[in-house]
């Protein structure tokens, strides 16, 4: 199963590399402005902790590393490919029948659809270099178990991120046409915080960590593996448990959006209809 | 027959469909009290397909072509009967059930759009885990069939519709399915590369014994495939057999062109007027009922006759006729 999973991966992988590799000015100019786009986007939070020296219990090096975990969380999300981002996209033009004419089970093909390392290694290399730098500035005790919970919480965070959008994205399953665009709509709500959430009020605060859950993408387990003061002793273990329930979650909307699909297909005859390319 | 590699029994399948009013109060009516309505794609089809035959599935828009094809293609379930195709169920089936088959939609590539077509083909090599010797051996034969070399480097999106069907074809080819459906492969194509599209399926079930399942709206390609034919009607198996029993059933109907000295279309009895180009003259007429020499003995009687012809009708209007006799009932 593993090694069959891999395979798919590699022929992702081998499409992508014929897409950006098309000409050499293609590639260059396509990682410089991942690149670009993403270290940008990370400089003004880094650039305030810089000016006042912290962001309110969060030192410098704390900032930048919850950043870095925001930017790897991210960019593996993105090389995982398409179908998370796109899902009530494929529901509602019924390009879920491309996927279902393939010989492979369903999850594995959404797994490994569009799967696009190559688009985002620049981006994951940064995030993985300013939390190692990070790392070392704060005087974190590295050991194997810290190191296995920060990727339990990797892990985690782009689980929760994924059940996320494919929550939403099930809604095209009901109203293929009305929901065709809910996952782009769900991805902006869920963006990655820039800041850490512990000036937001509590109320907030719990909804970014709940409906919304854009906190647990980077500040929860930030703080949790930093210890960042106000950091409970159980918060490393908030993130993979809410991961458990919304993919749950997902699993049970998205199952039984599939049976309604077995029944209705992309027809036009379905409420709201499917668009037809 | 063969070995039945495609078998429907009693297959019903229904949609439910909103009704929508156009007025504001009919709208707010809606939405407190939707109002539904039951369409039936199906209503209990039986149809047995066996190994090696070529089968063109007909009917007019919403007969329910395209909900069998999905039906097969392990797409959609049925509501009741049973559909079984390669002895297994394709819903339940499907991941083992659709590396048999190949699948080819009209209205949608599987080509990666924006990559050469040659990567849609090593992409399909490994997601349908086909063996070198048959990736080699079906690339190879679907290459030369459909003539792809000329655009086998160039990305999809630059392919022209013919170019399209002719790769999303051989794409369904490789791996060697033991069934292909074809859903409406010829729309859109210009004469000459559907001439050469219908020649590679054709050539495909003769003389390589592919199962085929083929629906289109162009009576004319299906009978150039000297196909078996099964027209639907309103979900129901109208007629199923040959076409020359189908224009058998059908009447012998044909065409009479007369050119005779004036524009003035002479009256035939037994014969209907067409049209007329200056002084030719077109009528339409079924030889059973009016024999060719009565009616030429009547229209030399009438005019003055310079050059006769006579041929057989269109398929397709045999098919409109029995399309219209169908709504008239």
């Amino acid at each position: 199963m593993a090694a069959e999973t891999m395979r798919l991966f590699g022929a992702g992988a081998r499409m992508n590399a014929i897409r950006i590799l098309r000409t050499r000015g293609q590639a260059i100019a396509h990682t410089l402005t991942d690149f670009i786009w993403h270290s940008g986007a990370m400089l003004a939070p880094i650039l305030v902790a810089v000016r006042f020296g912290h962001i309110g219990s969060w030192p410098v090096a704390a900032v930048v590393f919850m950043l870095a975990y925001g930017a790897a969380v991210s960019s593996v999300l993105d090389a995982l490919g398409d179908s998370p981002w796109n899902l009530s996209q494929r529901i509602g033009r019924g390009q879920l029948d491309h996927f279902l004419v393939q010989p492979q089970p369903l999850w594995r093909t959404l797994l490994t659809d569009g799967f696009t390392p190559f688009d985002f290694w620049p981006v994951l290399t940064l995030g993985v270099v300013l939390m190692g730098w990070s790392v070392g500035r704060l005087h974190v005790a590295v050991s194997p178990g810290w190191l296995g919970l920060l990727g339990v919480n990797l892990l985690a965070s782009i689980a929760v991120k994924t059940a996320f959008l494919y929550a939403w994205g099930c809604l095209a399953f009901w109203a293929p046409r009305g929901a065709e665009e809910v996952s782009s709509a769900a991805s902006s709500l869920i963006g990655e915080v820039s800041f850490p959430l512990d000036a937001v009020p509590r109320g907030l605060r719990v909804v970014l960590v709940s409906a919304v859950p854009s906190g647990l993408l980077s500040w929860l387990p930030a703080r949790a593996l930093l210890h960042v003061e106000g950091a409970g002793a159980l918060d490393a273990w908030l993130t993979p448990l809410a991961a458990v329930a919304l993919g749950a979650c997902a699993l049970v909307l998205f199952r039984l959006g599939l049976r309604r699909y077995r029944s209705t297909g992309s027809s036009r005859y379905s409420d709201s209809g499917h668009r037809r390319r | 027959m063969a070995t039945a590699v495609v078998e429907l029994r009693g297959v019903h399948k229904s949609f439910r469909r909103r009704l929508r009013s156009a007025t504001f109060t009919g709208l707010l009516r809606d939405l407190a009290r939707p109002r539904r309505e039951t369409v039936t794609a199906l209503r209990g089809i039986d149809l047995t397909v066996g190994a090696g035959e070529m089968v063109a599935y007909a009917g007019p828009n919403g007969a329910g072509k395209s909900t069998t094809i999905k039906l097969l293609a392990g797409l959609l379930a049925p509501d009741a009967g049973t559909v079984r195709a390669l002895g297994t169920d394709p819903v339940r089936d499907r991941v083992r059930y659709v590396g048999r088959i190949g699948v080819v939609f009209g209205q949608r590539t599987e080509l990666w759009w924006d990559h050469p077509v040659s990567a849609s083909f090593t992409w399909r090599k490994t997601v349908w885990r086909i063996p070198d010797d048959v990736y080699r051996r079906s690339l190879g034969f679907a290459r030369e069939l459909l003539g792809l070399d000329p655009f086998w480097h160039a990305a999809a999106r630059e392919l022209s519709l013919g170019q399209r069907m002719r790769a999303d074809l051989a794409l369904a080819l490789v791996g060697e399915p033991e069934i292909l459906f074809l859903d409406e492969p010829t729309i859109g194509l210009d004469v000459l590369v559907k001439q050469d599209v219908l020649e590679a399926i054709r050539m495909l079930n003769r003389e390589r014994s592919m199962t085929v399942m083929i629906t289109s709206h162009d009576m004319p390609d299906l009978e150039h495939l000297r196909a078996r034919i099964v027209l639907l009607n309103e979900g129901s198996i109208a007629f199923d057999g040959s076409f020359d029993e189908l224009r058998r059933r059908m009447g012998d109907r044909r065409r009479l062109v007369v050119e005779t000295d004036s524009p003035a279309a002479p009256e035939l009895p037994g014969a209907r007027h067409l049209g007329s180009e200056g002084r030719r003259h077109e009528y339409a007429f079924d030889a059973m009922a009016q024999p060719i020499p009565r009616l030429l003995a009547a229209a030399a009687a009438r005019a003055r006759l310079v050059d006769v012809e006579t041929h057989r009708a269109p398929i397709e209007d045999v098919i409109a006729d029995l399309y219209r006799d169908w709504r008239g009932s």
